[in-house]
């Protein structure tokens, strides 16, 4: 079956965020012993990864591969991808955690 | 290109540039805020319409210290002569949309507090002035 196969599933964030860490933790010494500071699009499901200057750059290559996957984004070597110094409180970030997508 | 953006009472720094979805698009002030590494944050109420669609999550280090998974959502921006794809983060409840330092990545950023001018030159450009007025966009031979 194909990766980007036409049921619908239940997306949840953790879960999704928990895979890609895992799977980064698992290739996180080959790149940043490469790719520090540079942006990564992760795919857990595939085990696969993109590399750009920007998560964008990232985006468009796992894009032209898989164009209807979610991808996970980090900056290689850095514990958070963004830093959002004007948002202090968790309650202005959009909060629905779980929804249902196709892909 | 030279671009000139405005800065307002508060000091803060404004950005016009135009954000388009699958919808619609819309021209906008951004403020420039050099605390985001990212590229843009959009208030709900803004991307909703504009018909984003959803790329994939993130996490983010807020001012706080906190940690939090976000979505991000690819957009469209028109600013000066570049129209480029982004990668947007949506809030639920502020105000502003915040431009982030991944998109002056390569740029030259002048602001100048006693004459009230902010001038952005794209990469390429020559002879990064402080010259012209605030809020508009000139074309440089």
């Amino acid at each position: 079956m194909s990766n980007e196969n036409n049921q619908e599933k239940r997306f949840n964030i953790e879960d999704f965020s928990k895979k890609s860490e895992e799977f980064y933790s698992s290739i996180k010494a080959e790149l940043e012993l490469t790719f520090k500071g540079k942006y990564a699009a992760l795919d857990p499901e595939s085990r696969r990864y993109w590399i750009g200057d920007t998560p964008t750059e990232a985006l468009t290559k796992a894009k032209e591969e898989f164009p209807n996957k979610l991808f996970y984004f980090l900056q290689v070597g850095s514990s958070a991808t963004f830093n959002i110094q004007s948002i202090i409180s968790r309650s202005h970030l959009k909060p629905k955690y779980d929804f249902a997508r196709q892909y | 290109m030279i671009l000139h953006g405005s800065i307002d009472d508060k000091n803060q720094l404004w950005v016009p540039i135009e954000v388009a979805g699958d919808t619609e698009h819309r021209e906008i002030s951004a403020l420039l805020d050099t605390g985001f590494t990212g590229e843009l944050v959009l208030p709900l109420h803004i991307a909703v319409p504009l018909g984003l669609k959803l790329v994939g999550i993130s996490s983010c280090t807020l001012a706080n210290g906190l940690e939090t998974k976000q979505m991000l959502f690819s957009a469209s921006i028109n600013w000066g002569t570049q129209k480029r794809l982004v990668t947007a983060i949506v809030v639920a409840d502020i105000e502003e949309v915040l431009m982030g330092v991944s998109l002056l990545h390569g740029y030259t950023l002048l602001v100048d507090y006693q004459q009230k001018q902010l001038v952005i030159k794209e990469p390429g450009t020559d002879d990064p002035q402080i010259a012209g007025s605030a809020g508009s966009t000139e074309q440089k031979s």
